[in-house]
């Protein structure tokens, strides 16, 4: 498995992945919202990372999923078309996930553990760590900076999100509102604005 | 060490802390067990975390600490709740037992507070006399309630005026007013706040309702619309966090910050918290309570003794520690469990309605097709439900685990989608009433045990025909609604949802007059052995097509002046009262 040793980590300082894992992750985040630099998606929003610190954190029961699952993945991409998933062209990357995304697979819907798989338990067992993988990502670009994830607010730039508002006016209310025009708020910018608060108020109490 | 006190109160939550608060004011000493933890303001002031509190939930159960199975007939082998374990069990927390710690299920809700219609408590007879008696289901165990509307009104004026709640009144004493719900069963005042201001795609709602021919109203909330409302708690800010979290400004009725500090301010509630309740204890002829065994924080098992227990801990839990007790003589304990199919139905606007602003419950409801209200039709459907609209309170992540079927879960489709639509979602959804079926119910998991050693609960419960029948026909009211609302595009749950939980269980210590066919009588109490109480929505003989909170807030008003005067304790009650005239 030497298909990572060719270029800069995507990862600074993994807290779990190796570097190909983190590779890996950040290719498959990249298919499940894809971005540039334009239109910034999953990668841009650092999912990888956001996955990388649940994994040694509060989805450390994952690691073997994740481990098992990246091993996996790459046996299947090897047979199909000869490369670590990583190193596939985007078409063929894509055409892996699509395989993967089929129905059939039973990786849809709610889950009590990894499907047993008909004829092909590897693959089904791929497209169950897919599953996972997209709604990882899907947290790693939504969910507030602090994890890890979402950098710049760009998964909240892309739906018109504010963020962690204390509140809304009524004008903000109204039909037709243009959500962009708020600016976003972060969890520390909220902290940061309220303590604000309160030392306003604790000056006007002494004096 | 045994100690002695006068009531011990298991679960602190939407009953159990109105209980605490009014025997505490009645001068009784309470000992408030919990298993979670005591929520602070500091606690849930920066609570805007969707990550935290929706995809991980915080502050539910878990089933690693609190497991229960489910199976979907007594054929089967259960299995831990297959919707509520894995990786990719990261929907709707209602789809699990509701929050733990100080406030119970009243820091998860959304607030919907209704009181329900009076053809609700008497279910049977009025399905009798629309349909006939051959009409009620096979397996159906239908009944009318021990208790009338008119009775508890009273107690849900209480609930309206103490807890706090946002609203406009449809019928005071009989006459219809505008601008509120003129289906509503007879009140005594109006509610003391007004209602929230509802969220941007609601007017939406309002106008395509109204020109179909039906009648909307603001739904009541359990949030305040005011500040000053009481001490501590503030207005609503429409932050958006609301079902599923905690409220940060005290604006929704959490009784964490209602009722839990005021029986605090009395010195007669002791409250522990991370105190999990295993066994009521009897008497040595088993007819009186006597106390409970707990283990505490260290896992230490401690006893308390009391002239009265009452489990407060959510009909699930208090359904397991009856069974586990041994309170289980007519056989009745765990029969007829119920819950809500949500009937979630959600559509794309034309214009932007900003769904993350606001709460869920600050929008408007038609009753036209509820309970006895339900329109003529081939299916069978004999019962209705409210119709909701839902114009806030989604944040992008519950957006996205709410596709339509025809959206790509990945790539760049999935990536327009969230771009073009999220900012333009309003959505609907019913409650529609599973009857009390006599092969549905909660027993004792045979193997499965918790990491105590105590045996997890197990369920089995299936959507009948009935069930589907009902959410297809208020589907349909729905897809005639979205069309009028303009929606370009609309979808929605499963008739038969993969889920059987839905924070709004019922039934299973059925309340009633007659021993031999419930568990518990009107005031909570279990026929079988004196002194012990189980109230909440497991009291409900049946599960009718609103939100539960506040019926069980009211119950829980009733079972206390009850325990009050059982106890010789002055009630703070408003004393005997006449039921308001309709």
């Amino acid at each position: 498995m030497n298909d990572a040793v060719s270029s800069e980590p995507v990862l600074a300082v993994p807290t779990f992945f190796n570097d190909h894992e983190a590779r890996t992750v950040d290719a498959l985040a990249g298919c499940v919202i894809p971005g540039d630099a334009e239109d910034p998606g999953a990668r841009e929003a650092g999912a990888v990372e956001y996955i990388d610190r649940s994994l040694s954190g509060a989805y450390h029961e994952l690691a073997g999923l994740y481990r098992r699952g990246v091993t996996e993945l790459d046996e299947l991409c090897r047979e199909r078309h000869g490369g670590a998933f990583f190193a596939l062209a985007s078409e063929q990357q894509h055409a892996v996930l699509v395989e993967l995304d089929d129905p059939v697979s039973g990786a849809h819907g709610a889950d009590g553990g990894v499907p047993a798989g008909g004829g092909d338990a590897r693959q089904a067992r791929v497209a169950y760590f897919f599953a996972v993988v997209r709604e990882h990502v899907v947290q790693g670009t939504f969910c507030d900076p602090v994890y890890g994830g979402n950098r710049d607010a760009v998964g909240w730039r892309l739906v018109g999100f504010p963020g962690a508002y204390w509140g809304y006016e009524e004008q903000h209310g109204q039909l037709g509102f243009d959500s962009r025009q708020l600016q976003i708020k972060t969890l520390e910018d909220l902290r940061r604005e309220r303590s604000g608060i309160a030392a306003g108020n604790r000056e006007r109490t002494n004096r | 060490m045994i100690e002695k006190t006068d009531v011990v109160v298991v679960g602190m939550g939407a009953s159990g802390a109105i209980v605490a608060q009014e025997l505490t004011r009645a001068g009784v000493k309470v000992v408030g067990l919990d298993k979670g933890p005591i929520f602070r303001d500091d606690d849930v002031r920066f609570k805007h975390d969707e990550l935290r509190y929706y995809i991980r939930k915080e502050i539910v159960p878990h089933m690693a600490s609190d497991p229960i199975t489910w199976r979907a007939s007594s054929r089967d082998t259960a299995s831990i709740l297959p919707w509520a374990v894995g990786p990719l069990a990261v929907d709707e927390p209602l789809h699990l037992p509701p929050s733990t710690g100080t406030g119970g299920g009243s820091v998860h809700w959304g607030g919907a507070s209704w009181r329900m219609r009076e053809a609700d408590f008497r279910m049977r007879s009025a399905i009798v006399e629309r349909f006939g008696e051959a009409a009620l289901p096979e397996h159906s165990s239908i009944v009318d309630w021990p208790i009338s509307y008119a009775e508890l009104e009273p107690y849900y004026d209480r609930v309206e005026w103490e807890q706090g709640v946002s609203g406009k009144a449809g019928n005071v004493g009989g006459e219809i007013l505008p601008g509120g719900n003129p289906f509503e069963s007879a009140r005594r005042r109006d509610f003391p706040m007004p209602p929230l201001r509802a969220g941007a795609g609601d007017g939406r709602f309002v106008q395509a309702t109204r020109r179909l021919g039906y009648h909307p109203f603001p739904q009541p909330a359990a949030i305040a619309s005011t500040d000053g409302f009481a001490e501590g708690r503030s207005a609503c800010t429409y932050c958006g966090f609301c079902h599923g979290y905690p409220c940060h400004v005290g604006a929704k009725a959490s009784t964490h910050v209602t009722s839990v500090p005021a029986a605090l301010a009395t010195g007669n509630l002791d409250l522990r918290p991370h105190s999990r309740v295993v066994r009521v204890l009897r008497d040595a002829r088993g007819t009186r309570a006597t106390g409970v065994e707990y283990l505490d924080a260290d896992g230490v098992l401690c006893r308390v003794d009391a002239e009265r227990v009452i489990l407060a801990c959510y009909v699930l839990e208090n359904t397991r520690l009856l069974l586990v007790s041994g309170i289980d003589a007519d056989g009745n304990t765990g029969r007829y469990f119920m819950t809500h199919n949500y009937g979630w139905f959600t559509g794309v606007m034309p214009e932007d309605t900003n769904p993350f602003m606001g709460p869920l419950t600050a929008a408007s409801v038609i009753d036209d097709v509820n309970a006895e209200l339900v329109p003529d039709n081939d299916e069978g459907v004999l019962w209705g439900a409210a119709i909701i609209s839902h114009s806030g309170d989604i944040q992008p992540m519950e957006a996205l685990h709410n596709l339509p079927p025809h959206a790509p879960t990945w790539g760049a489709g999935l990536k327009e989608w969230a771009r073009q639509s999220f900012r333009r979602l309003h959505s609907m959804y019913s409650q529609t009433s599973n009857f009390p079926d006599e092969r549905y119910g909660i027993d004792l998991d045979p193997k499965v045990t918790d990491p105590w050693g105590q045996p997890a609960m197990r369920i089995t419960h299936d959507w009948v025909d009935h069930d589907a029948n009902a959410v297809e026909l208020l589907l349909r009211v729905k897809r005639q609604i979205a069309r009028e609302m303009g929606m370009t595009d609309f979808w929605h749950g499963p008739q038969r949802p993969y889920y059987h939980l839905s924070t709004h269980e019922a039934g299973t210590h059925r309340m009633g007059d007659d021993p031999k066919r419930s568990v518990v009588d009107r005031f909570g109490q279990t026929h079988q052995c004196a002194g012990l109480y189980a109230i909440g929505g497991g009291q409900f003989p049946t599960n009718p097509g609103y939100n539960p909170t506040t019926t069980i807030m009211a119950l829980a008003y009733l079972t206390a002046e009850h325990l009050c005067e059982s106890l010789g304790a002055p009630s703070t009650t408003i004393g005997p009262v006449d039921p308001v005239s309709a």
